[in-house]
């Protein structure tokens, strides 16, 4: 799991960055808290669009 | 040793440098002071230093803004409020050095008051975080 930095406040590296899980657990910081505040982007895979069937 | 006027004390709150809308940084220490007082005390108290009790106290400029105190602190679906949270302070924004040292430590942010002010005056937070565990301070 990586996450992309997409604050410019984000001390431990620098906007565009990515940053992995393990390195934000080692920093003691919380994932969620930044990624709901818009500090961070998670690089988790989308599941790809369904093409809905037409008739 | 050159005195020093806090104008650019560096506030790092769970990776985020939010310094610029700081308006005012206490790092408190006390220890408790238990009493060792026996009989053969020569008539006085005697004492030792016991468990030490870390707090940091902040005053915000409030910002609901992106990268502000609110969606930093208090964001929508994952607020650190009610948790620990990493916490680096240091006296000026320069690199960590002996004349400029890291405190780093974990914040229990048990209060936030995401509005307060009267009319016409300054949105501002002000808050004291209790600190869980030893504050490590680093000069290099």
């Amino acid at each position: 799991m990586s996450y992309v930095i997409t604050s410019d406040n984000f001390e431990a590296k620098a906007k565009g960055e990515s940053i992995t899980a393990k390195e934000l657990l080692d920093l003691g910081l919380n994932a969620e808290a930044l990624v709901a505040g818009g500090h961070l982007k998670s690089n988790a895979p989308t599941k790809p669009a369904t093409v809905e069937e037409t008739k | 040793m050159a005195r020093l006027v806090l104008t650019d004390a560096s506030v790092v709150i769970n990776g985020i440098n939010l310094s610029e809308f700081i308006t005012s940084v206490t790092l408190s220490t006390s220890e408790d002071v238990v009493d060792t007082t026996g009989m053969s005390s020569a008539g006085a108290r005697t004492r030792v230093s016991g468990l030490a009790d870390n707090s940091l106290t902040l005053e915000f400029n409030q910002d609901f803004a992106t990268s502000g105190p609110e969606i930093t602190i208090n964001a929508v679906g994952s607020s650190l409020v009610g948790t620990n949270t990493t916490v680096v302070i240091k006296p000026t924004s320069a690199a960590v050095g002996a004349s400029n040292p890291s405190y780093t430590f974990s914040c229990v942010v048990a209060e936030w008051s995401p509005l307060s002010a009267a009319v016409g005056e300054l949105a501002t937070v002000s808050t004291t975080w209790p600190i869980s565990g030893a504050i490590t301070k680093a000069v290099a």
